[in-house]
């Protein structure tokens, strides 16, 4: 798995390439664990993420309970069909905004 | 009901204006027409007189029709119930020309009749047809209907005998028949309504007309089309039964390639239909195939010639993107209609060969194409991509060296000259020699140390390319059966490891993980998301309930002393 993070117009966007399950969500968890100062929104580029299992969801459920805490809106980009399956099926769709492209959220988000 | 695939306009079950339908159902009857070159063919090799000739041709014809109406009506016992129109059926050829040769018309009524005995023989066999031709050897005859088609197509293209070497090309020949497949191709891939539902018939008449003008439109055979009356009825005789048991082999292997033949064109129809096509269905195949031995016999008993259905036919129907039945109900009383009348089958002889050719090339193409889409619709082994891989080149042996067939023993000459039959039979027998040792169950330990996601691909993939399961169907049970295995082991609920078992019976993946330990619970509502920063019961719970959904079914059991999860993938 690989993980990017950079600014653009104040939102924090952090874009995950390959797979998200027990081993490789640890990551992610630490990354999202602490919300850069100044930043008006998260965004979590999921357009190459090609797998998420349930460890990969609690990371997501945290970050997202972490930023509605910080008063930080939290959204998620670019799901591909399996994955957007992941999140229909566990309610996260309901929880979390989530936006056909990354485009699309900063239209909302910035 | 199928869903419709959207270069479809007008799907198996779908109406459309009585004047669409007339001229499609003309399309489709005219092109079928033409095909009866082929008993003319046999009629002229074995000196047949000038009534057998006639009677071998107009009871074809007949029986064509017949059996068009009876392969296009939905809900028949006997009958497809899909656009499958008739021609006269060319793996008949060798043994027509044989047996009228050597023992007359009734000889060749009961070879007819043995021959379609013999391919009625295979309908009463669905279950080994279903093991016989799984999906990637359908692909395989489906490619090479397409390629028996090549050469035909190629001579007819390029003005080219069998017989006599041509030392310059006619020019003339490959421009009226690249100008009809440049508009046939150009209309059904660019224009929209009439023009691509009648893109077929208006590249042929561009085609016959260039072909008039450049001069190579052909001039009737004597006694001439006006000789011929417009309306005259229709002449059928009963040739009577003759037996020779040297016959006998070619008489029965011509009706099995007969039903090979059918079974190609139904899957292709089926597939062209179908946006969801999973697998062949083999009642239709072989109620497609009963209707045609029907009308085989009938053809047999009455001096005439076998039909089968056309795979011409079905590029025609993917070029025009009709592949209503009602189509072939009128097409096929249109045939009927065309014995009435022998100055029309006269003047349909006479359809210039190299328009006939463009027509073939692209009905070819379509069918290469389609035969590789079957083929890969599934996993390759090693095994089955030998098996598909030396079944094609067995087929382009007897295609593009002739001298191979020349060499066999005159009885087997007429089996092999068909690249079709080849194929199919090299595909079938190297299916069968490469399921030894194949068992339709295997099983993996997974541990805490394994990556779980991984362990499912390999082994999932593994089996998949092994059992030749559905690509999308090992796709999405990759990501339900790691969800799975990483909850029973990150959670504890199995401890240290588990047995990952997949069982495939071509209706149904499954997936059985067995463990020691507590068996999971499977809430029917959805449990709070909150639940995945539970314990581990509660995340057990949680995943429980995502892995009912995702699969197609799950089973809590058990399996001797273990706990069982399974997770059902329909096939």
């Amino acid at each position: 798995m690989q993980i990017d993070r950079f600014v653009e117009k104040d939102v924090v966007i952090t874009a995950v390439r390959g797979r998200l399950d027990s081993s490789t969500s640890p990551k992610l968890d630490e990354f999202m664990a602490v919300i850069p100062d100044g930043s008006s929104a998260l965004l979590l580029d999921f357009a190459e993420l090609t797998y998420i299992s349930s460890a990969g969801l609690r990371v997501v459920l945290k970050a997202a309970k972490l930023a509605k805490g910080s008063g930080v809106t939290l959204a998620i980009c670019g799901l591909i069909p399996p994955v957007h399956e992941v999140f229909d099926v566990s309610g996260f769709s309901t929880l979390i905004p989530i936006h056909p492209t990354r485009d699309a959220a900063l239209a909302i988000l910035a | 009901m199928p869903r419709k695939p959207s270069n479809i306009v007008y799907a198996a079950d779908d109406k459309m204006p009585l004047g669409t339908l007339l001229v499609l159902g003309v399309q489709h009857a005219t092109l079928a027409l033409l095909f009866v070159v082929y008993p003319l063919v046999a009629a002229t090799e074995a000196g047949l007189s000038f009534t057998d000739t006639q009677i071998l041709i107009t009871s074809c014809i007949i029986f064509m029709g017949v059996a068009t109406i009876l392969e296009c009506l939905p809900r028949s016992k006997s009958g497809a119930g899909m656009l499958l129109v008739q021609i006269p059926n060319t793996a008949h050829l060798p043994l027509a020309v044989q047996a009228l040769s050597a023992g007359g018309t009734a000889l060749y009524a009961a070879m007819s009749l043995i021959a379609a005995v013999s391919q009625f023989s295979l309908t009463r066999f669905q279950n080994a047809m279903r093991a016989m031709f799984p999906p990637e050897i359908c692909g395989v005859a489906v490619t090479m209907l397409g390629v028996a088609l090549a050469a035909p197509a190629l001579r007819r293209m390029f003005g080219l005998s069998a017989h006599e070497a041509t030392t310059l090309l006619d020019l003339r020949y490959p421009l009226v028949s690249f100008t009809a497949l440049l508009i046939i191709i150009v209309l059904a891939i660019f224009s929209r309504g009439a023009l691509r539902l009648f893109a077929v018939a208006i590249g042929a008449g561009v085609g016959w007309a260039l072909a008039a003008y450049v001069g190579v439109a052909r001039a009737p055979a004597e006694p001439g089309l006006d000789a011929l009356a417009f309306i005259d009825l229709p002449q059928l005789g009963w040739p009577g039964l003759a037996f020779s048991w040297a016959m006998l082999p070619a008489a029965v292997l011509t009706g099995i390639i007969s039903a090979v033949d059918m079974l190609g064109t139904v899957v292709s129809m089926q597939r062209m239909d179908d946006a969801d096509w999973r697998r062949a269905d083999m009642g239709q195949a072989a109620r497609a195939i009963r209707a045609n031995t029907l009308s085989d016999a009938g053809a047999a008993v009455t001096g005439g010639f076998a039909s089968a259905s056309s795979s011409a036919a079905i590029g025609v129907a993917f070029a025009t993107g009709a592949t209503a039945w009602r189509i072939g109900v009128v097409s096929g009383v249109m045939i009927l209609l065309a014995a009435f009348s022998p100055k029309l089958i006269g003047a349909l002889t006479v359809i210039p060969d190299p328009v006939v050719g463009a027509i073939l090339v692209y009905s070819a193409a379509f069918l290469i194409v389609a035969g590789m889409e079957l083929i890969l619709s599934r996993r390759l082994s090693d095994r089955r991509i030998f098996t598909v891989g030396l079944a094609v080149m067995a087929g382009l042996a007897v295609a593009i060296l002739p001298e191979l067939v020349h060499a066999a023993p005159t009885w087997a000459q007429p089996i092999l000259e068909s690249p079709l039959s080849v194929s199919t039979a090299v595909a079938v027998a190297l299916n069968l020699f490469f399921r030894i040792g194949i068992r339709q169950e295997a099983a993996v330990t997974v541990t805490t140390d394994d990556n779980p996601f991984t362990a499912a691909t390999e082994f999932l993939e593994l089996q998949g390319d092994v059992w030749g399961a559905r690509r999308d169907v090992v796709a999405a049970a990759i990501p339900v059966v790691a969800e799975a295995v990483e909850m029973l082991l990150d959670t504890g609920v199995a401890p240290g490891e588990l047995e990952m078992r997949a069982k495939f019976d071509e209706m149904n993946f499954d997936v059985v993980l067995a463990y020691r330990g507590e068996a999971i619970e499977i809430p029917t509502l959805r449990p709070s998301p909150e639940d995945l920063l539970g314990d581990s019961a509660a995340v057990a719970r949680f995943v429980g309930y995502m892995l009912s959904k995702r699969a197609d079914k799950l089973v809590i059991g058990k399996t001797g002393d273990r706990q069982a999860l399974t997770l059902r993938f329909e096939h």
